[in-house]
């Protein structure tokens, strides 16, 4: 064996040891989804003229609680179809990655009234936890949680200019969404190669 | 490349697809059989050709269970691949080093 064929071989094991632990799963239908749900819960809130603080907290905790729940009954459809196990290790680190953004949310909540600075904030600590999220995940989804970290700066630095709903809207529901559609444009693109 | 490093080499690891399979196996706990076919792009077939040789050499495990009335087989690297595994990625560095200008 040569010295490149060696060298070819590592970098092949390297390449394939970081795939395995990459979390695929459904993650188009997972986004669009969501995309759906924001987009939804947005155009609810506004419509509903809930401006208060405790009806934006319960809207968008609704919003949050049946994505959640959409994430995990698409995830867990998959890995039916694809005889996988649904707890698997690379959803186990996506998951652990994301409760620690979870429970700065929830904090944030707590302490935060104002709607308008809620979602700023909100946008802010879902974008630090998908970002640490992204590295058991496909590179897109670290080049996405910047953009929502530049949602929630945008957000907390316009300050009452514009509807909490939204910035929820345009941010969950709207960067969700492109985000899917992208995932789907490119697996489609793939297939056909 | 001195000659004995080439006969250290483990020729069931060596060929490419097992090579990968055992790569993905040494990341992850275990695998499914459809995950390893797909993010190897491989039939049914050629996998389980594959896996049958590993099994052979004591490198690999596959375990056949039932979820939710489907039938799935899910393979993990055993201890004595784990260790093949190690010695071959430390021959493939050895060559590289040996080959490498100071």
């Amino acid at each position: 064996m040569n010295t490149n064929l060696a060298e070819e071989n590592l970098s092949l094991i390297r390449t394939l040891m970081e795939r395995a632990t990459v979390y695929r799963r459904a993650l188009a239908p997972i986004m669009i989804t969501t995309g759906v749900i924001g987009t939804t819960a947005s155009v609810f809130g506004m419509l509903g003229k809930l401006a208060a603080s405790l009806q934006f907290l319960a809207c968008w905790a609704g919003a949050a609680a049946v994505a959640l729940l959409a994430g995990f009954a698409l995830a867990r459809r998959e890995a039916l179809q694809e005889r996988e196990a649904f707890w698997s290790p690379p959803t186990r680190r996506v998951a652990l990655a994301l409760l620690p953004a979870g429970a700065a949310g929830v904090i944030a909540a707590c302490v935060e009234t104002d709607p308008t600075q809620l979602a700023g904030w909100w946008l802010l600590i879902y974008a630090v936890g998908l970002h640490g999220a992204g590295f058991f995940m496909p590179s897109g989804v670290r080049r996405l949680s910047w953009l929502f970290l530049l949602a929630g700066g945008v957000a907390l630095g316009w300050k009452n200019s514009c509807s909490p709903h939204v910035v929820m809207g345009l941010g969950f529901g709207g960067l969700h969404l492109v985000y899917g559609i992208y995932l789907y444009a490119t697996r489609a693109r793939q297939t056909s190669l | 490349m001195k000659p004995d490093t080439f006969q250290k080499i483990d020729k069931v690891i060596h060929e490419k697809v097992r090579l990968a399979i055992v790569s993905l196996l040494a990341a992850s706990p275990e695998l499914s059989f459809t995950e390893l076919r797909d993010n190897l792009n491989l039939t049914d077939g050629n996998l389980c050709i594959q896996l049958r040789t590993l099994q052979q050499a004591g490198y690999i495990a596959v375990t056949k269970t039932f979820e939710n009335r489907r039938p799935r087989s899910t393979c993990a690297l055993t201890a004595k691949g784990r260790q093949a595994f190690a010695s071959y990625i430390g021959i493939l560095e050895e060559i590289v080093k040996q080959n490498r200008p100071n």
